[in-house]
């Protein structure tokens, strides 16, 4: 009975050690006050069509993890949002403003590759985390920079399989390059990517670059016309995939484009009959996947926000994606070290760790490894209507990674 | 304005001298020491944007001493800041230089570029010359591009890594305040030197008639490829400061409209006048970052469209506003505003 009477008290000993203030205080040790994040874009310079909606979309996720899942472990996430409007020099102050923010900033999501590029040591040296586009030059060689979605090239391997593998003729199907004459255009123009345009049987019959503020390419084009592709491929968006179709038409040339992320419904919603019948390979599940949960989800902050037709393009989903990823991997990281852990180190742990993530359920499935930093999936859609309708599940995209 | 009645210059030097008086000396000393110690109260983001002035003060007098002083208009400096850019970073990269060995040479190598971009000057003037100067920018960036895109990255961003002096990595931006403001503070006075000089004295000649100027023994092509040549000198050191201010440099870092912007804070700041050519790029930056910072505020008070054409159009409309503000209100720019308030002062409280 003594013996009992020990147990129990020790038992209510135990429970009290652990339920005392000092304990709570003990495990909440280092909690904040709240978490900042700092997002920069180019929201009103010429990627504006598609990378304007990126401030609506950050938003949005943003209010549905703090309200819906309790933000991080009850600690709120603040998304400071900034607009460097094409000015890469704007761009460089806005991220110097963002690593001063108190606390400091657990990620620095930058979408515009010549800054992230040109930033890349500095997230090294300033002990800070940033996902960014699938360009070579902003990822590798690997610090602590992630892509939000597969490498260009990678995307547009998967979409130009597709064409072969849905070519009917005998010969080989012939494309006509005319990108952009920039780092994103000209990500395509690489010796991997046309090493496996070879390998999967697909000639390259010419090459042809041109400005982000052209809007004639009748030189382009027929230079490009004279070898007869089949398709035209490009690595650009809004006004490039538009000069691009404008200058087809006027010379009575009907050819599909190839297309890569770039070519969304920002882009495509500039002038929906002229891109009927396009492929585009993109990284996310389409707006047009009505039934979707993780379009119903979106659509749902969407509309309760009162968004319009202007904020739907791929960029206010890849906005979605990639908080939901930081959500994801902070709480795992003060799940596994508590809230003192949170630290840079522990963070890119956690985000090598990340296997088969699938946002929202299926918005897009994302993994990265230390040497890997781009999710490996893409899917093929097709315009049809000013929609973007899916002709492939996800696929895995080839490794395009740059060898050094 | 330190200058009451009874100071007396009584020789040459004095005559010649910046700060004349002591009271000039102390301020100008105590001017500098308080610059000198801004990163110890200004925070790093704020100090990021006033190291951009500074590498635009030195890109600025470049364009001073060229449009301002020697009358020759150019839309071309940023291209010169680009041949400094990537030969200094070249040179680091692949050469095994410091930053300290590479910038001496990206300035010579900018400044040959400016004296073959100067070449024409002589038989071409006033728009056909700025024409000459804006297909300089171009031939420069398609260079870059299409020569050695092994070694210049093509259009992708080169990278590199801080300087260091001694055990110091420059790579936090109080350590590059002190790169950047010691030079934009040295070509200050480098430029009112040159000013002052026969050579400045040559550069005015010209600009104000260079048919009289020869007839009074100037050579007039010669003191035109000089400032061609300064002019680039000083653009190759302000591109090399961007670079590793930027860490990374692309052609798309420098662009045709940028140039433009150069001789838009020159109107601004005063044509021809050192001091203006500060105030020309403190107050464009400035204003650059006050649209950025105010755009998206002053945008949600319209609707979603609109509010997106108002956020975008409000810089380039405010910046053609302030430019035509002062080619109509004060041609002679933010200069002449300021030596007007010091005669101001110096009289008060007498009207003259």
């Amino acid at each position: 009975m003594v013996r009992k009477r020990w147990l129990v008290l020790a038992l209510i000993a135990t429970i009290g050690l652990c339920t005392s203030p000092a304990a709570r205080d003990a495990v909440a040790a280092g909690k904040p006050g709240s978490i900042n994040v700092g997002v920069i874009g180019d929201l009103s310079g010429p990627y504006a069509p598609v990378l304007g909606p990126l401030r609506p979309g950050t938003e949005d996720a943003w209010e549905y993890i703090n309200s819906k899942l309790g933000g991080v472990h009850g600690v709120k996430v603040t998304p400071t949002i900034r607009d460097m409007n094409g000015k890469i020099d704007i761009g460089q102050s806005m991220y110097n403003e963002a690593i001063t923010l108190k606390p400091k900033p657990l990620f620095v999501d930058i979408y515009i590759t010549p800054l992230s590029a040109a930033l890349r040591q500095r997230y090294v040296e300033d002990d800070v985390v940033g996902s960014h586009a699938g360009a070579i030059e902003s990822l590798y060689p690997v610090g602590n920079s992630y892509g939000f979605y597969a490498l260009f090239p990678e995307v547009t391997a998967i979409t130009l399989k597709w064409v072969k593998d849905n070519w009917k003729e005998k010969r080989n199907p012939r494309i006509g390059i005319i990108t952009w004459d920039t780092g994103y255009g000209r990500t395509i123009l690489n010796d991997d990517f046309y090493a496996y345009l070879k390998k999967i049987g697909v000639d390259l019959v010419g090459t042809e670059l041109f400005g982000i503020k052209e809007v004639d390419l009748t030189a382009q084009l027929l230079r490009l016309k004279g070898k007869n592709p089949d398709y035209l491929v490009t690595c650009s968006l809004g006004s490039g995939p538009l000069a691009i179709h404008k200058g087809c038409r006027e010379m009575g040339w009907n050819v599909p484009l190839v297309n890569s992320t770039g070519q969304d419904w920002g882009t495509i919603r500039l002038a929906p009959e002229l891109f009927e019948g396009d492929i585009v390979g993109l990284p996310t599940k389409s707006f047009d996947e009505t039934d979707d949960p993780s379009i119903k989800t979106i659509m749902g902050f969407f509309n309760a926000n009162k968004r319009t037709i202007n904020d739907k393009s791929i960029f206010y989903m890849i906005g979605w994606q990639t908080a939901l990823i930081e959500h994801k991997v902070l709480t795992e990281v003060v799940d596994k070290h508590g809230w003192g852990g949170l630290t840079t180190k522990n963070i890119k742990a956690g985000m090598n760790s990340l296997r088969n993530f699938a946002v929202l359920g299926g918005l897009q499935t994302i993994s990265y490894t230390n040497d890997r930093r781009t999710p490996p999936q893409a899917r093929v859609y097709k315009v049809s209507k000013g929609k973007l309708l899916p002709v492939t599940p996800f696929l895995e995209v080839p490794d395009m990674r740059p060898k050094k | 304005m330190w200058r009451p009645c009874g100071t007396i210059d009584e020789n040459y030097r004095k005559d010649l001298a910046i700060a004349r008086t002591p009271l000039q000396i102390c301020l100008t000393v105590a001017g500098l020491a308080a610059l000198f110690l801004l990163p110890l109260w200004v925070p790093g983001h704020l100090l990021n944007n006033i190291n951009y002035i500074a590498i635009t003060i030195v890109a600025l007098q470049g364009v001073n001493l060229l449009t301002g002083m020697t009358g020759q208009i150019t839309i071309g400096q940023t291209g010169f800041m680009a041949v400094g850019a990537y030969t200094m970073a070249l040179l680091v990269k692949y050469a095994g230089f410091s930053f300290w060995m590479a910038t001496p040479v990206a300035m010579l190598a900018a400044g040959l570029a400016g004296i073959v971009v100067g070449l024409p000057s002589l038989r071409i003037k006033g728009f056909y010359l700025a024409l000459a100067t804006v297909a300089a920018q171009f031939i420069i960036s398609w260079l870059i591009v299409n020569v050695r895109p092994d070694l210049t990255g093509g259009t992708d961003t080169l990278t590199l890594d801080a300087p260091r002096i001694g055990g110091v990595v420059l790579n936090t931006q109080s350590h590059l305040f002190y790169l950047c403001m010691s030079v934009a503070v040295f070509i200050t006075v480098f430029t009112r030197n040159i000013q002052r000089s026969r050579i400045g004295r040559a550069f005015v000649a010209i600009r104000d008639n260079d048919r009289a100027a020869e007839v009074m023994g100037i050579s007039v092509y010669r003191y035109k490829l000089l400032s061609f040549f300064l002019c680039s000198v000083y653009g190759g050191l302000a591109g090399a400061l961007y670079a590793v201010w930027m860490r990374g440099i692309s052609v798309d870092h420098f662009g045709l409209l940028e140039s433009i912007w150069y001789l838009g804070m020159l109107i601004v700041g005063g044509m021809g006048s050192v001091p203006g050519a500060i105030f020309g790029a403190i107050l464009i930056r400035s204003l650059n970052l006050l649209v950025t910072y105010t755009g998206p505020v002053v945008g949600k008070m319209f609707d979603a469209t609109r509010g997106t054409a108002v956020e975008i159009g409000m810089g380039p409309v405010l910046f053609g506003v302030v430019v035509l503000a002062f080619l109509m209100f004060e041609p002679r720019g933010l200069a002449r505003i300021w030596e007007r308030f010091k005669a101001y002062y110096r009289l008060w409280p007498f009207s003259y």
